[in-house]
């Protein structure tokens, strides 16, 4: 009977203990993985057989302007924070003076049929969101903004 | 008595109104959180007493957990981590033209939760707190595991939703192994050069509101950012808001506050496994569970009223322990140590007064929060009816103020936000499920923890089963989990069959 | 939301004063915070100082420390003081970035004894930072049994230790609660050679975890505090929580400056007779080990001198009031000021004693 317990025994060396659950999870995300492959494997293939890679980006109807304008303005935007902040520290300065100029950059990208009406919003939405977050957080309830 | 009388003046309600209304909001911006309200207001307890100080601290807990509920149903985007499976069936509302009602039916069930914990709280936590400390490292680990099995009936397709599940516990594990949860401080997964920044992996809440927030803001920006027309937008299009939404729903409110409470009240599993706990037990127990996912307000019930139900059960072992059940009770500490009062087995016993006053504020603060988001509710719901190009940029600054301040003022938390809005964005586009990702992440270092202390003490896999008659009976819990989503699956595979073809990648 | 405000605003475009009403109240407040820069211009130190610790933890010892000397500062310095709980690393990082005195970190002994432990993240803080002025002590590190433990003393553990008892003490690995470990079993090696394998580390976290091993019998002693395990020594034995203190690492003569009434309900004459020398852990035979957990600040390594002695100086000017010491013993600490040149010297004595501890029993 001791060989049937025995067989379940483990013993955790304490200085590699933090490779054992990951190496596990890597197992089983690898035994997913193929199992995936296998059941939908053939669909795919016969997916891709039926339209080119192209016509299929073509399909997801990819506004290049807003999508690339988007993801391109929000890096610059946190970049740009810290930097900027140094100026005066500890102030959340940096996140007002970046904010107020990506909030107006994400809108005038977004924004369809602009005219003048809309054009004041922005700014004054670009002006007003930012002070009053700032104001709010770093000034009443003291949270640290870069 | 007169201690008590002396302590509830006017002042005392006044700040609990005050800590309730800062909680809300805290709890609906996406990206602050319960504990983050009440850490940043826990330095103007200084000049209170602990009475007053405790008042306003439970309302901004209670408002906090309360407040989440706002934006995960009007916007898609979980305001805190635990309204994450609010966004299931309250977002679909909001498609269909009922937020107001969605928006009731939360509030209204956050209220029953809440209740239904402080009174739990108030008759039973002695008894609860002895019955909890029976659970040791091998429960703790069952109950993990068991809140993740249920990955499995969240999920669309079940074979990429454990994928995703898995790959989420992953990505959790970058990092070191902690060593303030008793690990041994080892590097693993990540190589050597990106440690400054991944030492302690990703944080959940910029993870979370980059998967939920950001990469939706991508995702319309592909699409062209169209509004739709003015008239689209109607609040109440859809069904009003009746109480008798409410009937056939007892059993749903009594058992999801439960799960609640009971999740709340061990220290160490994470207040999030609570409403996911709930939610698939109340889709598993429903008749009809293929409603779930589109707008059923049973779905909406079964989160908020877990979610509040946590606020009680967290405050279960601080209170009769001096051990705090989440994150937002290890804050509440430091309000009773800064005040000289010591949290511990004998808390209770030795504050009456003290005691008493927390479960009349606890209580004040449920009905407070009610009567306050029930009534401002009209306004709040406005929010989907401005326009997306004016709306866009003030979410990405509320995220980035709320991932810069969740560890305090660190950069790359904010860059978190948009590495996984980018994830988010494209994993999507090939078929991964977000849900049951950022439930392995969340769950993933508890279980790592827990599986691997459990044999380094016991030393043998059989303790899993041999341990106690708790973990066999988490065994036969999990063993149901696993079997109803299969059965229900293959009876899902087979309705499909009759419609026609199924859609796995070409979403 | 703002963005919800302007848009029905506008809808009523006559309505143009409000807006002006806002832009006035945006121009307004980004003054007030810009101004706020010229207030303390006489002061070195700049007028928002950002204090990161080495803890995440909001509700722990450190935060609490940090806030009351952080408190201190900002009155009479009349400058902003935010204490930010941002964890070791991120802390390390922030004051590594800031010379100008806007960002300082305070932290205990844990900032070099990570180091001596081989903790990644940990370097020498005596080569790449500044030490500043120490400010606190907490005594309240303990090891604890249970009630109906057959072990009453600390000796009965060293003796059980050396009569071939395996002893599994329940610790967070690598910081100060380590330490009291490591002294254990030096205590042992000392007294019974070639035994201190008997004493064994069960690595684990936060108390929480460390009360569950004792409950569970998965541990025979465990560190905590006096702070956080102190009503748990009071509960009567067949309860199954019940616990009883063994030993309180502090020094005898730091100890003794608590207030008399101690914690709780333990007083500090029944506190005295847990620490050295009527609880001994030697350290070579004649002497007993003992440690303070010290609260120091801690700068960046070419942080300008005239902030530094600007820091000195009003610290001095605190503790010389006297209120910062009452508001301190009535949370269990003891105040310790020693301002920086002093600190530095007393604090690499401090590491290099314990260095020869740690390397003796690795």
């Amino acid at each position: 009977m001791t060989s049937i317990s025995d067989l379940f025994k483990v013993q955790i060396d304490f200085e590699r203990s933090h490779l054992l659950f990951p190496t596990m999870i890597e197992w089983l995300l690898a035994a997913m993985a193929l199992a995936i492959v296998v059941t939908h494997g053939p669909k795919w293939l016969a997916q891709l057989r039926g339209a080119s890679i192209g016509a299929r980006i073509k399909a997801w109807e990819v506004d290049k302007r807003r999508l690339f304008g988007c993801l391109a303005l929000t890096p610059v935007y946190f970049a740009a924070m810290e930097p900027v902040g140094s100026i005066y520290p500890n102030t959340g300065v940096g996140f007002l003076i970046t904010s107020y100029a990506y909030g107006f950059a994400l809108s005038w990208l977004f924004v369809r049929d602009n005219d003048r009406r809309k054009t004041l919003l922005m700014a004054l939405n670009a002006l007003i969101t930012p002070t009053i977050v700032w104001f709010l957080f770093a000034h009443v309830f003291r949270i640290t903004l870069p | 008595m007169d201690a008590i009388f002396s302590s509830l003046d006017v002042t005392y309600f006044l700040l609990v109104s005050l800590g309730t209304i800062i909680g809300i909001l805290f709890g609906a911006i996406p990206g602050m959180t319960a504990t983050m309200a009440v850490a940043v207001c826990l330095p103007m307890t200084y000049a209170l007493d602990l009475n007053h100080g405790l008042a306003l601290l439970l309302g901004l807990y209670v408002g906090g957990i309360s407040g989440g509920l706002v934006p995960a149903i009007l916007i898609n985007i979980p305001g805190t981590p635990s309204s994450i499976t609010t966004t299931f069936d309250g977002y679909p509302m909001t498609k269909n033209g009922e937020p107001e009602k969605a928006l009731k039916i939360g509030i209204a069930s956050s209220l029953f939760g809440g209740l239904f914990s402080a009174a739990v709280l108030f008759y039973f936590a002695p008894t609860l707190a002895d019955w909890a400390i029976k659970f040791s490292y091998v429960e703790k680990f069952l109950i993990i595991l068991f809140a993740l099995t249920v990955i499995a009936s969240l999920c669309k397709s079940m074979l990429v939703g454990i994928f995703s599940g898995v790959l989420g516990i992953w990505v959790s594990l970058f990092g070191v192994y902690d060593m303030s949860k008793g690990g041994n401080g080892e590097l693993r997964i990540i190589p050597e050069f990106m440690s400054t920044y991944l030492e302690n992996g990703f944080s959940l809440l910029p993870l979370l509101i980059g998967l939920f927030g950001l990469s939706v803001i991508f995702d319309e920006a592909q699409k062209g950012v169209r509004d739709e027309p003015a008239d689209n937008v109607k609040l109440t299009s859809g069904r009003r808001f009746q109480w008798s939404v409410f009937m056939g729903q007892f059993a749903n409110l009594i058992r999801s506050s439960s799960i609640g409470t009971f999740v709340g009240m061990l220290p160490g599993v994470g207040g999030s496994a609570a409403s996911v706990l709930a939610y698939s037990q109340t889709k598993n127990f429903s008749k009809d569970p293929g409603k779930f996912g589109t707008g059923h307000p049973a779905g909406v019930i079964a989160s908020e009223s877990s979610n509040n139900g946590l606020t009680g059960g967290a405050l279960i072992p601080l209170l009769s322990l001096g051990i705090p059940g989440d994150s937002t009770t290890a804050v509440l500490i430091g309000a009773f140590t800064l005040q000289g009062i010591q949290v511990g087995p004998l808390f209770i016993g030795e504050n009456r007064a003290t005691w008493d006053i927390m479960m009349i504020g606890l209580v004040a603060a449920n009905l407070i929060m009610f009567g306050v988001m029930y009534f401002a509710i009209r306004h709040i719901a406005k929010v989907i009816t401005v326009p997306k190009y004016l709306l866009y940029p003030g979410i990405m600054m509320m995220c980035v103020v709320g991932a810069y301040a969740i560890n305090s003022g660190i950069m790359f938390d904010v860059w978190t936000l948009f590495i996984f809005g980018l994830f988010g964005f494209l994993g999507t586009k090939l078929g991964l499920e977000i849900a049951p990702f950022i439930i392995g992440f969340i769950l993933g270092p508890s279980a790592e923890v827990y599986f691997v202390k459990s044999l380094e003490s016991f030393g043998t896999l059989t303790i899993f089963f041999t341990k106690s008659p708790i973990a066999v009976f988490l065994w036969v819990l999990i063993a149901i989990s696993v079997g109803y989503s299969i059965y229900s699956t293959r009876k899902a595979k087979s309705h499909e069959r009759h419609a026609g073809n199924g859609e796995a990648f070409a979403k | 939301m703002a963005a919800e405000l302007i848009f029905n605003l506008s809808k009523e475009t006559s309505k143009m004063k409000k807006i002006a009403v806002g832009l006035c109240f945006a121009v307004s407040t980004i003054a007030a915070g810009i101004s706020d820069q010229a207030i303390a211009a006489d002061s070195p130190l700049p007028s928002n100082v950002r204090v990161v610790i080495g803890s995440t933890s909001t509700g722990g010892d450190t935060y609490q420390v940090s806030a009351i000397v952080a408190d201190a500062l900002a009155q009479k310095l009349r400058i902003n003081a935010k204490v930010d709980a941002v964890g070791p690393t991120a802390a390390f990082q922030a004051i590594a970035k800031s010379d100008d005195g806007s960002t300082i970190m305070l932290f205990h002994d844990q900032s070099y004894v990570g180091h001596l432990y081989g903790v990644r993240g940990f370097s020498d803080i005596f080569k790449e930072y500044k030490i500043g002025p120490t400010v606190a002590i907490n005594p309240g590190d303990s090891f604890l049994v249970p009630t109906k433990s057959p072990y009453k003393t600390v000796d009965d553990l060293i003796q059980a230790a050396g009569h071939d008892k395996r002893i599994r003490v329940a610790i967070q690995p690598g910081g100060t609660s380590a330490l009291g470990y490591t002294a254990l079993k030096n205590a042992v090696s000392v007294r019974f050679p070639g035994k201190e394998g008997n004493v064994v580390a069960v690595n684990t976290g936060s108390q929480a975890d460390k009360n569950q091993l004792l409950f569970d019998g998965n541990a025979d002693v465990i560190n905590g505090s006096v702070q956080a395990n102190e009503q748990y020594t009071r509960l009567p034995a067949d309860d199954q929580k019940a616990m009883r203190f063994v030993w309180i690492t502090a020094r005898k003569q730091t100890l003794e400056q608590a207030n008399p009434e101690g914690l709780g309900q333990t007083s500090r004459e029944q506190l005295l007779a847990f620490a050295t020398p009527a609880a001994s852990v030697t350290l070579d035979g004649t002497k007993d080990w003992a440690f303070d957990k010290e609260f120091f600040l801690i700068y960046n390594k070419d942080m300008k001198p005239e902030v530094v002695a600007a820091l000195d100086k009003a610290l001095a000017e605190i503790y010389a009031e006297g209120t910062i010491q009452a508001t301190l013993k009535k949370s269990f600490f003891i105040p310790n000021f020693m301002p920086s040149a002093e600190a530095e010297k007393y604090l690499k004595e401090k590491n290099d004693e314990t260095k020869k501890l740690i390397d003796k029993i690795r």
